[in-house]
């Protein structure tokens, strides 16, 4: 009888210091989430989901935290992860604030009924309406064009146009960031396939041309960057910029046919749990602060008045004419349509 | 006596059951129930997707290509180091680890940045751009995979080799007419065993891969299991119910090559093997031999660990990535990045290096008993514990993971550990439980059964017992489990991918997402400096082995 | 045949196995004696060609099959000897024929393997378990086919490696029997390698006794019984009595309490008695020395009496007065 009782209490002591492993590990977030369902107002914590360029998502996340004093749990990833995630936790939401890079996405969470409005958002009248929801459930913070990078140490003739890439002088140098990781490629795709009637013929001639997918918008910018591949289709503009910057021997072209701009928006997910908080990181977002930050990262502003730095201003790229009033379910069929040229 | 009661047995049970089993109910439930109701139309919607055929061929034959390949490397690698004068070079064991301790998705990175076009290999040795399109295939995939796998099965095979009994080989010396015929018909075929053992492991760890795959294979535009579960997972657009599937089906793919492995690898198992080491005889070999055995120990060495880490290193201390290898373009500005207190890349280090410390310690425990309990595995009981708790073992991590997912989402659930730091750890013990009960049993299995009957006669109570007796006994192989537990967890890739909750970021994870959209440079800074800390506990580990050795003699 | 060994040396790195060993054999049945690490088993291995000795010769008859001067070295498979070893080592994945015709293969035609197979499984008493595997057979069993392995290529030596230690005391000695039995019946020789000198005395023609790496003392059982070369053999082989200053020993059987003429006189005080059977084992102190002899009734232990040593049975140790 003893003996069961100590190998009993050995066990259970097994057990506890199994648990305590974990509860030492969760303290803080989660002893933070149970605050969070049971009194609702006083939460100081705000739980975002950011596909942000990695840099700028950093900087915003410091420069609130310092102005509100409000602690901010970041999430990065792409948006097809963002999205993912979302959908893994309908059972128990996390997110209170999320940041996509495709807006055609943001209205597919708006049109499931994820989102709430926010109509009062501060600055919102400056925003671009084009990138933003008329209901105020989405604001177009900023965007991104997106182009062909490309190499200039290895490229003679620098390309104008969009088909310049079906030539054969490009014959398995270009490549794409795969659209289903990447929101801005979706968003690119949809855009000159909706915009211009022989896109696919382009793309296909693309694909006859030795065109790579290649991973997300970074990893398909790098391939270029150290000399893989010649040119990137649908390359991020403020990405090319920043590695410009830091020396890298890449440029960036707007075709003249015209591009897609790709906005990325904030939005306040309808189950958040610090709304309060989430408004004020909107707000913050809106705010000149905020668009300078922005601008700062080589992004375009969503607030037209601020000035860009070192990068093509939006009235200076041709546009492709784009709405993305329910472009998500397009969107999916493109993405369908793509995927079975290039798999 | 020790660890034998009824009680024990249900608890151990239970805390393996809600671990490792729950999760993998978790899936079969989400793919098969939709809205409370029995549906197969879940598992026939996969069944009708073309691709998933085109996935399941991939993957088999990426895993028989990657078994050949792991044999050319490992095979003639064990015979070098227990047949020639290498046998006395204890450190190449080291060395020839540190590919399979080397992160997956960094080896091929290496690799891809080695032989891609203008890659360092053009730089280095212009107009071999054949090279680059010969390399950027399945050939290349499997190469790359092979040389990260081939340490795991040369070490099952050269221990197999060193334990075959000492008088089998002498018997055929004596007897045998030539050489060849002793090799075919004696010495092959006792190492046969261990050779199907060692090619399910490999295979199932070809299946199980991510890194590679999501690096390598996609440029190839070569889809596995893993790519396909993770990308449905979390590619726009989200299909968990086909993620879950998958699963199942990967899960249902593994069990039945195991089983075929049992009923072979049990035909071919006799008590060949002496439990000990017989004395290593001196070895004079023909200078061609020796000769011949460094070129091909040099030449792997050079695959496996020279090239790819050529590359890394190269790229964390390059200032301009366009600029390629050219004097003066060096800094070491990325380790100064990652080195500045509250870098993204150190908080990641820091947060890997904790979970997998917490992982070694509750992996070590559970592990500890758990094997205890199961001994010599005779009883049912003991039995179905030894499965249960080595079936992450034969179950691709992924699969695990999906589950994990899925079960503690469960709304069911009063309260959950998901998006806390502690899913991870619990996902990390889950997944490397394995190791630790296999160091733990092996040196368990080491000692006499009179120890613990003796200590059940002398010993005032079992705290006692298992303190001043067993406990220290079996430290060593403890220590080596924990060892083995932390370098792995330090390199786990997917799951982080997959469950890390906000604002936390592993190693491994912030070394991938570098990839995707941050600096690469910054990424394989942290990429060297986990690999140097591995290589350090590797090193560690080999002292502890010999120390504990010292001791026991 | 005559096995010569010259100057034969084997070193492991500093650590000398064995010294320099000059012996020649040609006895049919051979024992090399002595206590575990002696070099005995090295001995039989560089004989086999199993391992390599750091110097010296060996021959067999006028046949050179090793030597470190003429760089010659025999490979054990054509040095036309067979082997028996103490774990048997019978290959598990193979049958009994198997195992018996792996040796048999390219050595004589193939339809004739059956028959030597079945001709030595005959020798050893094993008929009709050819097609088993070893591990369904007893230790015993597996003895005797290790046995007929290594009888079936005919070989002109048998190497034993301290074949019977792992049987029990009974099957032992069957065993013994029926190995000498057989290795009398054919044309072979035989070298034993053992650590039990009593199966050594009745199963050899010529025991070679070990020392740390070095050979004691050569000669037949009765040579090395009554005239030991040295302490370390007097006191290894049998029961010994020290006697006087020099190196004098007496065996038991020439110790006892009838005093007949010739014999000398010791006082002794008795230790104790042990029962071995058909008679008893008396301990004594004789001259502060622990003696022992024969008696057929058991003395009591404290008993003071006189005890007489036949003085023909009194050997002098050479060399070391």
């Amino acid at each position: 009888m003893k003996k069961r009782f100590k190998l009993l209490a050995t066990a259970s002591f097994l057990v506890a210091l199994t648990l305590a492993g974990c509860n030492a590990t969760k303290s803080t977030d989660s002893v933070k989430n149970d605050a969070a369902s049971a009194k609702p107002n006083e939460v100081q914590t705000l739980t975002v989901y950011s596909a942000g360029p990695d840099g700028l998502a950093a900087n915003i996340q410091q420069a609130f935290e310092e102005k509100t004093g409000m602690k901010v749990e970041m999430f990065q990833g792409t948006t097809g992860k963002i999205l993912s995630r979302l959908e893994a936790e309908k059972n128990n939401p996390v997110a209170d604030v999320v940041v996509l890079a495709s807006i055609a996405s943001m209205d597919g969470l708006k049109e499931a009924n994820q989102l709430q409005s926010y109509k009062e958002a501060e600055n919102a009248s400056k925003m671009n309406p084009d990138w933003s929801d008329a209901e105020g459930y989405y604001y177009g913070y900023s965007a991104s064009a997106l182009g062909i990078a490309y190499n200039t140490k290895n490229t003679k003739d620098i390309p104008s146009e969009w088909t310049d890439l079906a030539k054969a002088q490009w014959q398995g140098k270009i490549n794409i960031p795969d659209p289903s990781l990447s929101g801005s490629a979706v968003d690119f795709i949809y855009g000159y396939t909706e915009a211009e009637k022989s896109a696919w013929d382009t793309i296909q001639a693309w694909k006859n041309n030795g065109l790579q997918v290649n991973g997300a918008n970074k990893e398909a910018l790098d391939a270029v960057i150290t000399g893989d591949k010649n040119a990137t289709i649908s390359g991020v503009d403020y990405m090319a910029y920043k590695a410009k910057a830091s020396g890298e021997p890449v440029e960036i072209v707007y075709p003249k046919s015209g591009t897609v701009v790709s906005p990325r928006a904030v939005g306040i997910m309808k189950d958040a749990k610090n709304v309060e908080g989430a408004q004020a990181y909107v707000n913050f977002l809106l705010s000149d602060e905020g668009q300078k930050l922005v601008t700062e990262a080589y992004l375009l502003p969503g607030n037209h008045d601020i000035a860009v730095k070192d990068r093509a201003a939006l009235d200076e790229i041709p546009q492709l004419n784009v709405s993305w009033k329910g472009s998500e379910a397009k969107q999916l069929d493109i993405l369908t349509k793509f995927n079975d040229i290039f798999r | 006596m020790i660890m034998e009661s009824r009680r024990s047995f249900g608890l151990l049970l239970t805390i393996v059951a809600t671990f490792a089993i729950a999760p993998l109910i978790a899936i079969v439930y989400y793919t098969f129930v939709h809205d409370g109701i029995f549906d197969v139309s879940q598992f026939s919607r996969m069944f009708a997707n073309e691709r998933l055929w085109q996935t399941l061929g991939n993957s088999l034959l990426l895993g028989v290509l990657v078994i050949l390949g792991t044999t050319i490397l490992a095979l003639p690698m064990a015979f070098i180091r227990t047949k020639t004068t290498l046998q006395k070079y204890d450190w190449l064991d080291i060395v020839l680890t540190i590919p399979f301790m080397t992160p997956p998705y960094i080896g091929s990175m290496g690799w891809i940045l080695f032989m891609q076009n203008n890659g360092f290999l053009q730089q280095l040795v212009p107009g071999t751009a054949w090279l680059s399109d010969a390399f950027f295939s399945l050939f290349g995939m499997v190469m790359v995979m092979s040389l990260h796998l081939f340490p795991f099965l040369y070490l099952m095979l050269k221990n197999t080799l060193l334990r075959i009994n000492g008088s089998f080989l002498d018997a055929a010396l004596i007897f045998g007419r030539s050489s060849l015929r002793n090799w075919l018909q004696v010495i092959l075929p006792l190492l046969i065993s261990s050779y199907v053992l060692g090619i399910l492991l490999i295979f199932i760890k070809t299946l199980a891969e991510f890194g590679t795959p999501a690096t390598f294979g996609s440029r190839i535009g070569f889809q596995v299991f893993t790519t396909e579960i993770h990308a449905y997972l979390s590619r726009w657009p989200v299909d968990i119910r086909m993620a879950t599937s998958l699963s199942v089906f990967l899960l249902s793919v593994c069990l039945i090559i195991w089983y075929f492995q049992n009923l072979i690898g049990r035909k071919f198992t006799y008590s060949v093997l002496s439990g000990k080491t017989p004395a290593a005889r001196e070895i004079k070999d023909k200078w061609f031999i020796q000769l011949g055995s460094w070129f091909y120990v040099g030449f792997v060495l050079l695959f496996a660990i020279g090239i790819p880490y050529f590359s890394i290193i190269v790229t964390s201390l390059q200032k301009v990535r366009g600029d390629g290898l050219r004097a003066g373009n060096f800094t070491l500005a990325s380790y100064q990045a990652v080195f500045t207190s509250g870098s993204a890349g150190l908080t990641a280090f820091i947060n890997s290096v904790v979970f997998s410390i917490f992982t070694a310690v509750i992996t070590a425990i559970i592990g500890l008993f758990i094997a205890l309990y199961i001994k010599k595995g005779e009883t049912k009981k003991q039995q179905l514990l030894d499965f249960f708790s080595l079936m992450p073992n034969i179950i691709p991590g992924i699969v695990f993971v999906v589950g994990l997912i899925m079960f503690w989402n469960a709304p069911w659930l009063p309260a959950t550990i998901y998006n806390t730091k502690a899913m991870v750890v619990v996902t990390y013990c889950v997944l490397f439980l394995p190791y630790a009960v296999q160091y733990t049993k092996s040196s368990l299995s080491q000692l006499d059964q009179s120890i613990f009957q003796s200590a059940a006669i002398f010993g005032r109570n079992s705290w006692d017992v298992y303190r001043a007796i067993i406990i220290p006994l079996l430290m060593q192989g403890i220590l080596a489990g924990m060892m083995m537990t932390f370098i792995i967890s330090m390199r786990e890739l997917v799951a982080g991918l997959l469950i890390l909750p906000p604002s936390v970021e592993t190693g491994a994870t912030f070394i991938y997402s570098q990839f995707e959209q941050g600096n690469v440079g910054i990424g394989m800074a942290v990429a060297v400096i986990t690999v140097a800390m591995t290589v350090v506990f590797m090193f560690l580990l080999n002292w502890l082995q010999r120390w504990g050795g010292h001791v026991r003699a | 045949m005559k096995i010569s060994i010259t100057n034969l040396e084997k070193k492991y790195g500093q650590a000398q196995a064995l010294w320099p060993i000059n012996v020649e054999l040609d006895s049919k049945f051979i024992t090399i004696l002595g206590q575990s690490g002696c070099g005995k088993t090295t001995l039989l291995k560089i004989l086999a060609g199993l391992e390599k000795p750091t110097n010296g010769e060996i021959a067999f008859d006028d046949t050179i099959i090793y030597s470190s001067k003429l760089r010659k070295n025999v490979k054990p498979n054509k040095r036309n000897i067979a082997m028996v070893f103490q774990d048997f080592a019978l290959w598990p994945h193979m049958t009994i024929f198997q195992n018996i015709a792996f040796g048999l293969k390219g050595m004589m035609p193939k339809e004739e393997i059956p028959e030597r197979v079945a001709y030595v499984m005959r020798l050893v008493k094993m008929e009709g378990y050819e097609n088993r595997k070893p591990g369904q057979l007893s230790g015993g069993q597996q003895q005797r086919v290790a046995l007929a392995r290594a009888l079936a290529t005919n070989p002109k030596l048998i190497l034993f490696d301290e074949p019977l230690s792992a049987l029990d005391a009974v099957l032992r000695e069957k065993m013994q029997d029926e190995i000498m039995h057989i290795i009398h019946e054919l044309d072979c020789q035989a070298i034993f390698v053992t650590h039990d000198q009593t199966e050594a005395m009745t199963m050899s023609d010529q025991i070679i006794v070990m020392e740390s790496g070095k050979i004691a003392q050569v000669g037949s059982p009765e040579e090395i019984y009554h005239t030991p070369a040295t302490p370390y053999v007097a006191d290894f082989i049998g029961k010994v009595n020290w006697f006087g200053k020099g190196n004098r020993i007496v065996r038991p059987e020439g110790v006892s309490r009838q005093h007949y003429p010739g014999s000398i006189a010791k006082q002794a005080m008795i230790v104790k008695s042990t029962f071995v059977g058909d008679r008893y084992l008396v301990h004594a102190q004789v001259e502060g020395k622990q003696w022992s002899f024969y008696e057929a009734v058991p003395l009591e232990h404290g008993q003071q009496l006189e005890v007489f040593v036949d003085t023909k049975q009194i050997y002098q140790l050479e060399g070391l007065q």
